[in-house]
């Protein structure tokens, strides 16, 4: 049984004039049917060279990138992979039924179920309303969602994302967490990237860290964690006055404040009591920065 | 044809930027033109009016092509349109070759258009005026329109060309409007510097310079062969048409194959 995506010890660099950047450096990785893939990493880390190049969209790269064990630059490779590009432009002269209808006509799926699947994929992506106006008048939002029934709407086995939470509001965001959740339940293979680990936490089933083109793989990113003694959070409150010296006044009435997680219990019972209002807890050692850590160490 | 789905996706682009309109303007406009110069020239109206509708089809098909071009293919890559239809399961040979095939159609179908406004235009003038030698509106206007149809398929590989490799629409068609007329009227140049030697200073600079020219494109002036429906004789039409058309086509399919290459190792970013 091939991975549905696998990289092999792939490196590209990108030259702009005299100078030259490397993209990636020896990445490899696999995805196997049915696993859910997050690759996270800072802007220009790399995330978006990655997936053009599973993709047949960059050549000039070392190394090997098979989907399903054929050579990633054999367009046939794709019949059973659907791709949403970050911030994607879809034909905006297309309303989202005719573009629905160009993807099952080009994956050559069975005429006779065509309008079942449009109206079915209009309807989970709460699109139906729009279905017949022209891409041009539609909110980014929205043709996100657009381009997301696009790809889901050809039953793929491999889908790839770039980045496809960015940009959605928390309605838009959660509705689509659920979606591919659905198609990860049904079996389907994805590689989903974002900057934020938070974005892929709660769909992933294996973590990449990529940062200059350097990739770690995670099988669980909590473990990274428990290597950083005593961990601290960054507490955010409200209050009238200062009311401990060791909090710092960001603006009028805002505080922010770091707290061992031994501590965390008592500090927000003092603060009740002197009825500061909590804004927000974070984890001051993010996982990402713990991560990029240790792949500075190796 | 009309089952390969990125061939149909190529005819819906085209047609949704109004190609049903432009195309009933060109026809208008078209009939219009050659009726008004009939109209106001005094001798021979019918020949005059043919002669000026067969110029604006020559133009017309000149910006269409370009359109269709600008439209399937550069603004596919400026967009990014690129990005999605590209990661569908079909080689970019496919993708161009389908493009290609659906704008040359809608360029086939404008000559068919053009063509039966411009009879009707030209009936029309003729019917009211006396002409001593009529217009041939059978078989040399059917091989007039042919030969058009086939400057057409130059036009379209050239403009899908510089579309594939333009960063820009208005290269597109400044550069593909240059060529055009480059390849036009070369001949021309050539055979005036060779008939009058004193037109300007050392004519030999510039014959070698057009004889260059020559290599680089086909003449497009030889396969226009309108004078045999003008004047209902074979007497102007330029001589080896038949073989300047086949290196009309030649230098077209190289054209296609060059933007297929380019195409093929193009990356999308
Ligand atoms: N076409 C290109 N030409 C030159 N350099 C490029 C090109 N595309 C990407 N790069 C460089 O390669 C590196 C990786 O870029 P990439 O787009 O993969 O980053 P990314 O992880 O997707 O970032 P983002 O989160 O901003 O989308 C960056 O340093 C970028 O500048
Ligand atoms: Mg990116």
């Amino acid at each position: 049984m091939f991975p549905a995506l696998s990289f092999n010890k792939v490196s590209k660099t990108f030259k702009v004039r005299a100078k030259s950047v490397e993209a990636l450096s020896d990445i490899t990785f696999d995805i196997h049917e049915g696993e859910i893939f997050g690759l996270v990493g800072p802007n220009g880390a790399g995330k978006s060279t990655t997936i053009k190049i599973a993709l047949g969209m960059l050549g000039g790269y070392t190394g090997d990138v098979r989907i399903y064990g054929n050579s990633a630059e054999d367009s046939n490779a794709r019949r059973h992979v659907s791709y949403v590009p970050e911030s994607p432009s879809l034909y905006e002269q297309f309303t989202p039924n005719e573009l629905l209808k160009t993807a099952l006509e080009i994956h050559k799926v069975d005429k006779a179920s065509h309008a079942r699947l449009r109206n079915l994929w209009l309807e989970r992506l709460s699109l139906e309303a729009v279905a017949s106006k022209r891409l041009r008048t539609l909110s980014k939002g929205t043709v996100q969602r657009v381009a997301l029934a696009h790809a889901l709407i050809v039953s793929p086995k491999l889908l790839v994302l770039d980045e496809p939470l960015s940009g959605l509001d928390p309605v838009g965001r959660k509705d689509v967490i659920q979606i591919l959740r659905d198609y990860k339940q049904s079996g389907g293979s994805m590689l989903l990237t974002s900057h934020v680990l938070y974005d892929v936490e709660e769909l992933a089933d294996k973590f990449g860290f990529i940062q200059d083109g350097v990739l770690e793989i995670a099988k669980n990113p909590n473990s990274l964690l428990m290597d950083v003694a005593a961990p601290l959070f960054s507490v955010r409150y409200h209050s009238l006055e200062n009311l401990t010296p060791d909090g710092v006044e960001l603006r009028a009435g805002l505080y922010e404040m770091t707290v061992p997680q031994d501590e965390l219990i008592n500090f927000l019972g003092w603060l009740n009591e002197r009825q500061g209002l909590l804004i927000s807890i974070k984890p001051f050692v993010s996982l990402e920065s713990a991560f990029l850590a240790k792949v500075r160490q190796a | 044809m009309m089952g390969v789905p990125e061939y149909t996706v190529g005819l819906r682009l085209c047609i949704r930027i109004g190609f049903l309109k432009i195309l009933a303007g060109f026809c208008l406009g078209l009939a219009g033109a050659a009726w008004l110069a009939g109209e106001f020239s005094g001798r021979q109206p019918a020949t005059v009016a043919l002669d000026v509708g067969l110029s604006f089809a020559h133009f017309a098909i000149l910006l269409l092509g370009i359109v269709f071009a600008q439209e399937l293919f550069a603004k596919e890559f400026e967009r990014k349109y690129s990005l999605i239809t590209l990661s569908y399961p079909i080689s970019r040979r496919r993708f161009v070759l389908a493009r290609f095939a659906a704008a040359y159609t809608l360029l086939i179908g404008s000559c068919l258009a053009m063509a039966l406004s411009l009879v009707i235009a030209t009936i029309f003038v003729s019917q009211s005026y006396e002409q001593a030698r009529v217009v041939d509106l059978g078989l040399p206007y059917v091989w007039t329109w042919c030969l058009i149809a086939l400057e057409a398929f130059f036009v379209l590989a050239l403009a899908t060309l510089f579309a594939c490799v333009a960063r820009s629409q208005a290269f597109v068609l400044l550069s593909t409007v240059g060529l055009f007329v480059v390849a036009r009227s070369f001949s021309a140049m050539l055979s005036l510097i060779e008939m009058d030697r004193t037109l300007v200073e050392q004519p030999g600079h510039y014959q070698v310079g057009l004889e260059t020219i020559g290599f680089l494109l086909p003449d497009l002036s030889a396969i226009d062969i309108r004078a045999a429906s003008l004047y209902a004789s074979m007497t102007f039409v330029p001589e080896n048409w038949w073989l300047s058309s086949l290196s009309v086509l030649f230098y077209a399919l190289m054209l296609l194959s060059i933007a297929i290459f380019i195409v093929d190792r193009k990356d999308l970013i």
